[in-house]
């Protein structure tokens, strides 16, 4: 049997592997996860049953053998260390996720599934052991340590009956029984092979279903929430796809290969001129390994050079639109199946979320409120959308640019909410959705000094604040995680609201409400100077040339090619 | 992401009174603050007395529907209040279902629409044309800017000139593009960053490394951004090698073996821990 320190370890490096910074970070852990961390991520051997193996360690820190009652005291959470209890917190997940879709979410249906799982005495309720709320320290510990790695959260506090049962429910995406059927569903619908997540996504969206749990995930107003559950979706997507082929199998036992998706990462030279490059998408969940990846047309392979958390670099030149579906075979990790450049008519990029001045790609699979976007899309069809948009003053944008097979919209902002009487062409649909804002208000930080990769700003230098929506003013609050309000007022839309730079340093929460409701919510950190990271891959530039001089007539040393004279 | 549904109710009067029960509609929704969730109503503008009207509402919102009825049935619409005389539509099917033409009136605010203004940034020909424009002493105040900017610098790992330029600003060093220029060769010229040929100014932190005096062999300056002394923040000593320059790192000899050592490694995401300057 593991150590529950190995679990605990491993179930944290599991659910953060290949989620960009700033991203948010969910522990929905089932049984499916359970076997792939076994495999893949424990670094001791597991003998039996994954899951019985993770319940006995769970068992053996929580759980009294002399009287059966859970302990949840002594449980050390040490700043910027991982908190020892997420093994735990994963248990009352997986608990969640073994409810059926009938079963009302309440404290009875719960806590059966969980005495179940960890073979605790039939009862009522909560288990001997753990009172109301016992465990929040615990939630709080993990919320805490993801904050400090620059991640957003997403464990929330409920309130009546649900005030700690919705810290697990918040946290559980498909369950088993949404699993078996979007299996059906998938299988019926005959889908075409090579969707990728966003395509997959919005085909479901666009699905009757009247799941309860599955159809309020897949229409979740949060963008991150929503797209876990596309996340989720895809896994069992690609299951399916691949049950029957060899390849799909490879080194796995319990779970298919998955493919690492490819988008577009735009390069732009100063006369104007533009290249799109296969930019590929570090896989969720994957821990990272030394990847090559098939050039086409060519026995060679090119090795993936992690960009930052969640990306890797751009590979080569690629035109935007293909006929079919661009499969690349991938070396280094037998979890890992293929490249996938999918066949898309419209691609949205958006700026490096961590430079204002950076890059516009595929950085982001959702569009925020009120953001600038780089709409790219097929002749034809498409354009005469585009246009239809325009026409129906929903999107504006600053220019046109037509391109071989392509044409971009540059500085395109969607400007309305009333997309419900606008009437999409069918085949066009896919594009609509995906422009379509999915709430009301957004909050937008920009400006400051902003330590990247760490959704954090450095002591001093806050950054300012923006509220874009579809209302004149909305209430917003920024409070600290020490509940003191630091802003509070009705905002109006579109002003530069600069954030006190006395800020301490520390985690702040943004809060946007209309009429009572909660529509946006936004957390950063203010962190102090010597908690900045340095960057771990920066572009190693070597110059000789008279510009690295910084234009002086110097002799010099260039270490990486011997004695120069400039 | 909203779910865009419609309830339909039957409905009678001519243009004029069409517009004015949609103005009640207007009325109502924002007086209860429900634009988000029933953000616009849609009619038919028959020439007979008899029309359909429709309120949208975002079926993803558990309480929409009722939100919606509620809403109606306040603007004197009372059919509303009955699911047998109203219907529920989805909003790609109203229009088919309702075959005449449809007029809206919106309850929310569009947002407005941006223009930006791109800088012009001077190639780096004009740049190395320039003259360096900062002939002030560096008094502390000013070195704690420019150390500020180096541990920036190491963190942004690559970058332009205008991300330079916009960090001088915030640190109050300099805000014209000769002032950064001129920060940045100083830079480069300590060994801390180098800079790319090409159109435009592109700079890179240099990887980890010792420098060495020949006329004082004694001293070891760590170069290559503050990666040098992240984790040296202790053993090293902050001070400026000349009166306009920004930090150096000076490292002790016993500290230097390290320095090469971690040099060697992968710097990864080590969170620094240099003296505060």
């Amino acid at each position: 049997m593991a150590e529950y320190e190995s679990w605990n370890t491993a179930l944290i490096a599991y659910v953060t592997a290949g989620v960009a910074k700033g991203a948010p970070v969910f522990l929905s852990i089932d049984e499916d996860a359970i076997a792939e961390i076994a495999e893949r991520v424990l670094l001791e051997t597991v003998t039996r049953d994954p899951l019985e193996d993770f319940v006995r360690a769970v068992r053996a820190r929580f759980v009294s053998p002399r009287t059966g009652a859970i302990d949840l005291h002594h449980v050390p959470s040490r700043s910027g260390e991982p908190p020892e209890g997420v093994g735990f917190l994963a248990a009352m997940v997986l608990a969640a996720h073994n409810m059926q879709d009938e079963e009302g979410i309440d404290e009875t249906n719960y806590f059966v599934r969980l005495r179940d799982l960890l073979w605790l005495a039939n009862g009522r309720g909560r288990p001997d052991g753990m009172p109301a709320g016992a465990e929040e320290a615990l939630w709080k510990a993990w919320n805490r340590y993801l904050t400090a790695a620059g991640f957003q959260t997403t464990a929330q506090r409920g309130s009546g009956a649900q005030t700690y049962l919705r810290y697990v429910f918040s946290q559980a995406i498909l369950r088993e029984s949404d699993k078996q059927h979007l299996r059906q569903r998938f299988s019926e619908s005959q889908l075409p092979p090579h969707l990728d997540t966003p395509q997959l996504g919005g085909w479901l969206s666009r699905q009757a279903i009247i799941r309860k749990h599955l159809k309020e995930g897949l229409h979740h107003p949060d963008p991150g929430r929503r797209w876990e559950f596309y996340l989720s979706a895809h896994r069992v997507y690609e299951e399916a796809q691949w049950e029957d082929s060899d390849v799909g199998r490879k080194g796995s036992e319990h779970s298919a290969a998955r493919s690492i998706e490819c988008g577009l990462y735009l390069i732009e030279d100063l006369m104007g001129g533009v290249e799109y490059w296969l930019f590929p998408r570090q896989p969720a969940r994957a821990l990272p390994a030394a990847l090559s990846v098939g050039v086409p047309g060519s026995p060679q392979a090119q090795p993936l050079r992690p960009l930052r958390a969640g990306f890797f670099a751009p590979l080569w030149p690629q035109e935007p639109f293909v006929d079919q579906a661009i499969d690349l075979p991938v070396a280094g990790d037998p979890g890992i199946r293929t490249a996938l450049f999918p066949r898309h008519d419209f691609w949205l990029l958006i700026r490096d979320p961590e430079d204002p001045l950076g890059a516009w790609a595929t950085w982001r699979p959702y569009l925020e409120v009120g953001e600038r976007l780089l709409v790219l899309c097929r002749p034809g069809l498409f354009a005469e959308e585009m246009e239809r948009l325009h026409n129906a003053k929903l999107l504006e944008w600053a220019e046109r640019v037509e391109g071989p097979g392509w044409i971009e919209y540059r500085g395109c902002m969607v400007l309305s909410y009333d997309w419900g009487a606008f009437i999409p062409n069918p085949e066009c649909r896919a594009l609509a959705d995906t422009l379509t804002p999915h709430s009301a208000a957004g909050v937008s930080l920009s400006g400051g000094l902003r330590a990247p990769n760490q959704n954090a700003w450095l002591v001093g230098y806050p950054p300012k604040m923006k509220i874009y929506g579809f209302g004149p003013r909305f209430d917003v609050t920024i409070t600290s995680s020490e509940g003191v309000e630091v802003y509070s007022g009705e905002t109006p839309c579109q002003v530069e609201v600069p954030l006190p730079d006395t800020l301490e340093p520390g985690v702040y929460t943004a809060e946007v409400n209309w009429g009572g409701r909660l529509l946006a919510i936004r957390t950063f950190r203010v962190i102090p100077w010597d908690e900045i990271s340095v960057h771990p891959h920066p572009d190693q530039i070597v110059s000789s040339s008279i510009s690295a001089t910084a234009g002086l007539a110097l002799y010099k040393v260039v270490a990486s090619g011997g004695m120069q004279n400039a | 992401m909203p779910e865009w549904n419609f309830l339909v109710v039957r409905h009678f009067g001519g243009r004029r009174q069409r517009q004015e029960l949609c103005a009640r509609i207007k009325s109502e929704v924002e007086d209860e603050n429900l634009s988000h969730l029933l953000p616009l109503v849609k009619y038919e503008p028959s020439r007979g007395l008899e029309y359909y009207l429709g309120l949208a509402y975002d079926a993803s919102d558990w309480d929409a529907e009722d939100e919606a009825r509620h809403i109606l049935v306040a603007a004197g619409i009372g059919a509303a209040a009955n699911p047998q005389q109203s219907y529920t539509i989805a909003a790609h099917q109203v229009q088919t279902l309702l075959r005449g033409s449809l007029e809206f009136e919106s309850f929310t605010v569009p947002i407005h629409y941006e223009r930006v203004t791109a800088s012009e940034m001077p190639s780096t020909a004009e740049l190395l044309a320039q003259a360096d424009d900062d002939d002030g002493e560096t008094d502390n105040l000013e070195a704690e800017k420019y150390a500020r900017l180096l541990y920036w610098c190491s963190a942004i790992g690559t970058g332009g000139l205008d991300r330079i330029k916009e960090a001088c600003r915030l640190l109050g060093i300099d805000t014209e593009w000769g002032g950064a220029w001129s920060v940045l060769r100083r830079l480069a010229l300590l060994g801390h960053l180098d800079i790319s040929d090409g159109q435009s100014v592109r700079w890179g932190e240099q990887p980890i490394g010792i420098k060495l005096s020949l006329s004082a062999a004694h001293r070891r300056s760590a170069t290559g951004g503050r990666g040098a002394a992240t984790a040296y923040g202790r053993q090293c000593t902050s001070r400026s090698s000349s009166p306009d320059a920004p930090l150096l790192a000076t490292v002790p000899p016993e500290a230097a073996k390290q320095v090469v050592k971690a040099g060697s490694q992968t710097p990864d995401e080590h969170a620094m821990r240099p003296e505060r300057p």
